[in-house]
């Protein structure tokens, strides 16, 4: 186990050679992380870099096979996802995955209904559809609202859990270029409440809008780290992005 | 409903009972309720015995129906085999009652062990099903397998005694005593008015104590369970530990089912482990409605009372007619009858506001 460097005392998570392998392919390799409290992180790469492991490492889903992952001070490589969670992890998954049979208000309460109980949850979950602009559509089951519309529910399921890390991947998945924008000034909005975000995100659009710093990760390693500027003007950056059109995979 | 005190009691009452996961919230509901309850303690008046005692095993099974309904219906467990559950009830009560009846003059220890027997081998299977990430269809496999090696294990039992209740095979348990009330001495068996009555009161009890529960706290943690169990453990809920709690709770409330119908007909035998009993829960609770209480309620009752007008006709009827009121219900009103009524009456009457919730979710589907 490394020893902690100076200032880590403030890192919200830090990984310390996170690995993880499965079989002979190793889909996380050695991956040591920091992420500073109050900031917002954007975790980029190509298909396969994997990014969806390491999400997976940091929130329980997988155990790694080498490594450790603190969040916010506290060694949770052993501790399971449920009990990361109330420690103050959240996660939006990347799939759709609201109850889309219950209603809008199930849904929330669900989530809110750890914390708050009583007319405290009914009054979290009206803030909750007034930030997401869902109060209309609060008896509407959930499977039937528009795509953007569950997006929005999804994130205000993993906020109503009052995280101090909320984990987003990819958060604005077939959100038109207006609901893209809106949902990057949620972001930033919950960051000045407090919280810190690591974004796993494909659109540049929004990476420029929220990001602080971001992280590049290639074929199971982090390839570099910096400003929005410092990535995109790097030529390694480009020249992983550029071949794998190359391949033409589109 | 907000304020305190008033008519505080009645409000506060309400708000325990009602919700969006259960179905009735409106005051002609209670009134409803409370007719059908004033209906069934009134009922011994205007009937005899002989009705009496088949209506009491009705709510026997009734009983049986809200727990497949919860553990089900409302949490996704598709508990194949809690009918095992119910004969181990049945088989347990008898077994305890015939060995201590003499001795404590009365049933309270023997319905209690059916209830304790039944948690604890539902949770040791529950722990291994949960814990070894068994899902799905795979829980109804192995449950009903369950309930049917249940079987083959009872009818093996020719001669074989346990306390002083001789198992007897195939032709089952005979001579086990009856509901008491009372303790020790001072037991008295209930003759069948007295039967009937305690145990409308118990299924009445029991619906309601389900809907309190189901518009809890654990209510909206269950369905959320039956949702999207991944889901569920990422808002920070131990969806193993609460599996196996719903499915323990509700194979206890079967197994004191059991001990109630062991008790009413003084007798068990291996056939309500097998696959025919297996399988008539599911069709109560697939006709009714499984995610409400109140159909499993109606189909419940009124299947098993044409059953047994049928059984008298001949044998053989009954399977055929519950068979076929099985696939008709699946294929036209695959969320159940009472559901699909509901739906009905509500877009005859609402305004637009009201969400139907079964065309909904297959408009989507």
């Amino acid at each position: 186990m490394t020893t902690p460097q100076h200032g880590d005392e403030r890192a919200i998570l830090r990984t310390d050679g996170l690995t993880k392998r499965f079989g002979g392919l190793t889909a996380v390799d050695d991956i040591s992380f920091r992420l500073p409290a109050g900031e917002i992180r954007c975790l980029i790469g190509p298909n396969g870099a994997g990014k969806s492991t390491f999400l997976k490492l940091v929130t329980g889903t997988h155990r790694p096979t080498e490594g450790t992952v603190h969040f916010d001070g506290e060694d949770v490589t052993d501790l399971k996802p449920h009990v990361r969670v109330r420690r103050g992890m959240s996660l939006k998954f990347q799939r759709i995955s609201t109850y889309r049979e219950l209603t809008v208000e199930q849904n929330l309460r669900v989530a809110t209904q750890r914390i708050h109980d009583g007319r405290d949850a009914t009054r979290r979950i009206d803030e909750l559809l007034d930030l997401i602009g869902l109060t209309a559509e609060r008896e509407a089951v959930a499977g039937s609202l528009a795509h953007g519309d569950q997006q929005w529910l999804e994130i205000a399921m993993a906020m109503a859990t009052e995280p101090k890390l909320l984990l987003l991947d990819e958060p604005t998945a077939g959100m038109t270029i207006e609901e893209t924008r809106e949902t990057g000034e949620l972001i930033q909005d919950l960051v000045r409440e407090g919280m810190s975000i690591l974004v796993v995100e494909h659109d540049i659009n929004l990476v420029r809008q929220v990001a602080d710093r971001v992280t590049v990760l290639n074929q199971g390693s982090t390839l570099m780290e910096g400003t929005v500027e410092e990535v995109t003007g790097n030529e390694d950056v480009k020249r992983i992005y550029l071949g794998k059109q190359a391949e033409g995979t589109a | 409903m907000t304020d305190a005190g008033g008519p505080g009691a009645i409000a506060r009452l309400r708000d325990l009972l009602e919700g969006q996961n259960t179905l009735g919230n409106s005051t002609r509901f209670w009134y409803g309720f409370l007719v059908v309850v004033g209906f069934i303690f009134a009922y011994p008046f205007l009937t005899n015995p002989f009705v009496l005692k088949v209506n009491t095993d009705y709510f026997v099974w009734m009983i049986l129906a809200l727990s497949l309904a919860v553990v089900w219906g409302y949490t996704g467990i598709f508990n194949f085999g809690q009918t095992a559950f119910f004969g181990l009830g049945a088989y347990t009560f008898g077994i305890v009652g015939i060995t201590l009846i003499e001795v404590t003059g009365g049933t309270n220890v023997a319905i209690l062990a059916a209830i304790v027997v039944t948690m604890i081998v539902s949770a040791l299977l529950g722990y291994f099903m949960f814990y070894g990430q068994i899902r799905g269809l795979y829980v109804a496999i192995l449950t009903l397998a369950v309930a049917l090696t249940g079987n083959l294990i009872l009818v093996r039992t020719t001669n074989t005694t346990i306390g002083a209740a001789e198992l007897g095979g195939n032709n089952g348990v005979t001579g086990i005593p009856s509901l008491t009330l009372g303790g020790g001495p001072l037991s008295f068996p209930l003759g069948i008015t007295a039967q009937y009555y305690l145990v409308a009161l118990l299924l009445v009890a029991t619906y309601l104590g389900l809907r309190i529960l189901l518009n809890s706290y654990y209510g909206y943690v269950l369905l959320a369970i039956r949702e999207d169990e991944d889901r569920t453990r990422m808002l920070g809920y131990d969806v193993r530990k609460l599996k196996l709690i719903a499915f323990s709770l509700t194979a206890g409330l079967a197994g004191f089912a059991g001990a109630l119908h062991a008790a009413w007909g003084n007798f068990i035998d291996p056939t309500v482990m097998g696959l025919t009993a297996a399988s008539v829960p599911i069709i109560w609770v697939t006709v009714g409605g499984r995610d409400t209480l109140i159909g499993p309620l109606v189909a419940a009752y009124a299947l098993q009372s044409i059953s047994t007008k049928l059984s008298t006709v001949g044998s053989g009827y009954t399977n055929i007619f519950l068979g076929a009121v099985f696939v008709l219900v699946v294929l036209f009103f695959p969320d159940g009858l009472i559901p699909a009524i509901v739906a009905r009456w509500r877009e005859r009457t609402a305004d637009g506001h009201d969400i139907d919730r079964s065309n909904t979710t297959e408009a989507e589907a």
